[in-house]
C-alpha cells in the first residue's frame, strides 16, 4: 500500500487545484448567458475565420489603425471618435443599452 | 496494466515532489506567462461579450456620414426623413465630441435626456434633472476628482459650466468609463452646433437591413451600419486582440520552454542516476519514458490550474491591475472601472497542453537518451 508521502501530498494538491479550477469555470459559466457550445469552447482564442492569418496581418493592421486615428484626431493623443464609423457607435452603445421601448 | 500505471503515477508524484524546488524554479516563467495569457484572453473575451450585449440591446441601425474620408455631422432634418421610412419605429440623435477641461480633453456624449436617467447604472448621485447637469464615467470621475455637486468648466466651441449630478457605477459598460454624458441639447450648445454625430434608428423586426440601405440612398456620404455588421466587427476586433496577445506571448512561452530545458540540464547527473536505478530495477525504456510523461502531465496540471487561479484572482478579485491598461484603451494601470472578463474552458485546456508540451520538450528527449545509456556510465 502506498503510504502518505510527499508524492501523495503533491497528488492531493493537484486534485485540489483541479477542483478549484473546475469550480471557477463553473462559476464563470453561470455568470454569463448560456452561449452555443462552440462559442463557449472557442471563447477568447480568436478561432474565427480570420484566426489563421491573424498572426500575419494584425500588427500591420493595428499600426494602420493607430496611424489613421492619430491623423483623424482633433487633439493630440485623443483617438478620433468616428474612426470607421463603428467606433462612435460602440462608444454610444452603452447609453442605448436599456432604451425605453 | 492499471496496477503498473498506478505505480508509475505514484512514483512520478514522488519524483516531482523530490525535485520540487528545481521544478518550481524552472516552471515559474511558464506559470506567469500562462497566467498572463489566460487573464488577457479572458479580458478580450469579456470586452467583446460586453460590446456584443450592448450592440444587441442598442439601436438596430447606426447612421453616420463620411465626407472626404472623415466623419461628418448630420443635419437634424435627416432624422425626420429617416423616421418617415417604412419599418422605422424610432430615431434618436447622438452628439459625440471632445471638449477641454483645463488642458484635459474629455469625451462628451450627448444623448436624449430621457436616456440619461434610464440607460445607465449610477454609482453615486442621481440622473440629471435640469439642463447643465451631467453624468461622469467612473474613470473620468477618479481622474478629475469629480463627485456629485462638482462643477466643471468645459471648453467646446463655447465655455460652459456643467454640474456633475452623478457618477456611473464602475460596473457599467466600458464605453462610458471616461465620458461625460450630457443631454443632446447641452452638447449642441457646448459645441455651438445644431447638427448631430449619429442617428440611432430602431426598426420593426426584419427591417434593419432594408432600412440601412434605404438610409444610404437618402444622401451621398451616409453610412448605415446594422447590428449584425456591428457584431461582425466586434468579433473581428476580438480575433485581432486575442491574436495579438497570443503572438506577443509566444516568444515568452518559447523562452520558458528553453529555460525548462536548461534547468533540466543542471539536474542531469542526478536524473541519470535515477534512471540508471530504474533500469537496474527492471524498468524498460518505455517504462522510463511513460514515467517521465506522467511527471510532465502532473506538472502541467499544476501549472495549468495554478495559472487559471492566478489569472482569475488577478482579474476578478483585483480588477486586472497592470494588465487592463494594455488591452483596453484609456484605462489606467489600476483602473477604477470594473474590467469585463470571461473565463472559458478552451484557453485553460490549451494552457494544460502548452504546459505539457513545454515541459515534455525539455525532458522527454533527455530521459530517452539517458534510458539508452548504460547504468555504469551514470555512476562513473
Amino acid at each position: 500500500m502506498w503510504s502518505a508521502s510527499s508524492g501523495s501530498r503533491l497528488l492531493l494538491l493537484a486534485a485540489g487545484l483541479l477542483a478549484a479550477s473546475a469550480a471557477v469555470l463553473r462559476y464563470e459559466a453561470r455568470r454569463s448567458a448560456p452561449p452555443g457550445a462552440w462559442t463557449a469552447l472557442s471563447g477568447g482564442l480568436g478561432l474565427g475565420s480570420r484566426a489563421g492569418t491573424a498572426a500575419g496581418w494584425f500588427l500591420f493592421d493595428a499600426r494602420l489603425e493607430s496611424l489613421r486615428d492619430s491623423a483623424l484626431s482633433p487633439l493630440p493623443g485623443v483617438p478620433a471618435s468616428d474612426g470607421d464609423g463603428l467606433r462612435g457607435g460602440l462608444e454610444l452603445a452603452p447609453f442605448a443599452s436599456r432604451p425605453p421601448r | 496494466m492499471w496496477n503498473k500505471l498506478g505505480a508509475l503515477a505514484a512514483l512520478a508524484a514522488d519524483n516531482v515532489a523530490a525535485h520540487a524546488s528545481a521544478y518550481a524554479a524552472s516552471c515559474a516563467g511558464l506559470l506567469l506567462t500562462l497566467a498572463v495569457w489566460i487573464a488577457g484572453l479572458a479580458v478580450v473575451e469579456g470586452q467583446a461579450q460586453q460590446s456584443l450585449a450592448q450592440a444587441r440591446a442598442g439601436a438596430d441601425v447606426w447612421v453616420g456620414a463620411r465626407v472626404l474620408g472623415r466623419h461628418a455631422p448630420l443635419d437634424p432634418a435627416l432624422a425626420q426623413q429617416v423616421a418617415a421610412l417604412v419599418g422605422v419605429e424610432r430615431v434618436e440623435l447622438r452628439v459625440v465630441g471632445t471638449a477641454l477641461a483645463g488642458e484635459t480633453p474629455i469625451l462628451i456624449v450627448g444623448v436624449p435626456a430621457l436616456s440619461l436617467g434610464s440607460a445607465v447604472r449610477l454609482g453615486e448621485g442621481r440622473a440629471p434633472a435640469v439642463p447643465g447637469q451631467a453624468l461622469a464615467g467612473a474613470e473620468l470621475a477618479r481622474e478629475l476628482g469629480l463627485s456629485p455637486g462638482t462643477r466643471l468648466a468645459l471648453d467646446g466651441a463655447l465655455l460652459q459650466v456643467f454640474e456633475v449630478s452623478g457618477v456611473l457605477a464602475p460596473a457599467d459598460a466600458l464605453g462610458g468609463a471616461k465620458a461625460l454624458l450630457v443631454s443632446v441639447e447641452d452638447a449642441q450648445a457646448l459645441f455651438a452646433e445644431s447638427r448631430a454625430s449619429n442617428l440611432c434608428v430602431w426598426t420593426r423586426p426584419g427591417y434593419a437591413e432594408a432600412t440601412a440601405r434605404a438610409v444610404e440612398r437618402l444622401q451621398p456620404g451616409l453610412i448605415a451600419i446594422t447590428r449584425e455588421q456591428t457584431a461582425t466587427a466586434i468579433e473581428r476586433a476580438k480575433s485581432r486582440g486575442s491574436g495579438a496577445l497570443s503572438g506577443l506571448l509566444a516568444p515568452l512561452l518559447a523562452m520558458a520552454t528553453a529555460a525548462f530545458a536548461a534547468q533540466s540540464w543542471f539536474v542531469h547527473s542526478r536524473r541519470s542516476q535515477e534512471i540508471a536505478l530504474y533500469k537496474l530495477s527492471g524498468f524498460s525504456g518505455g517504462d522510463i519514458l511513460l514515467l517521465t510523461a506522467i511527471e510532465n502531465a502532473l506538472v502541467a496540471v499544476l501549472l495549468g490550474t495554478g495559472a487559471l487561479l492566478i489569472a482569475w484572482v488577478w482579474v476578478r478579485l483585483l480588477g486586472a491591475p497592470l494588465l487592463a491598461a494594455f488591452l483596453i484603451a484609456d484605462l489606467d494601470a489600476f483602473p477604477a472601472q470594473a474590467v469585463p472578463a470571461r473565463f472559458t474552458p478552451l484557453p485553460v485546456l490549451l494552457g494544460f497542453a502548452l504546459a505539457f508540451a513545454s515541459t515534455a520538450t525539455g525532458s522527454i528527449l533527455a530521459a530517452w537518451r539517458l534510458s539508452l545509456s548504460s547504468a555504469r556510465q551514470a555512476f562513473a
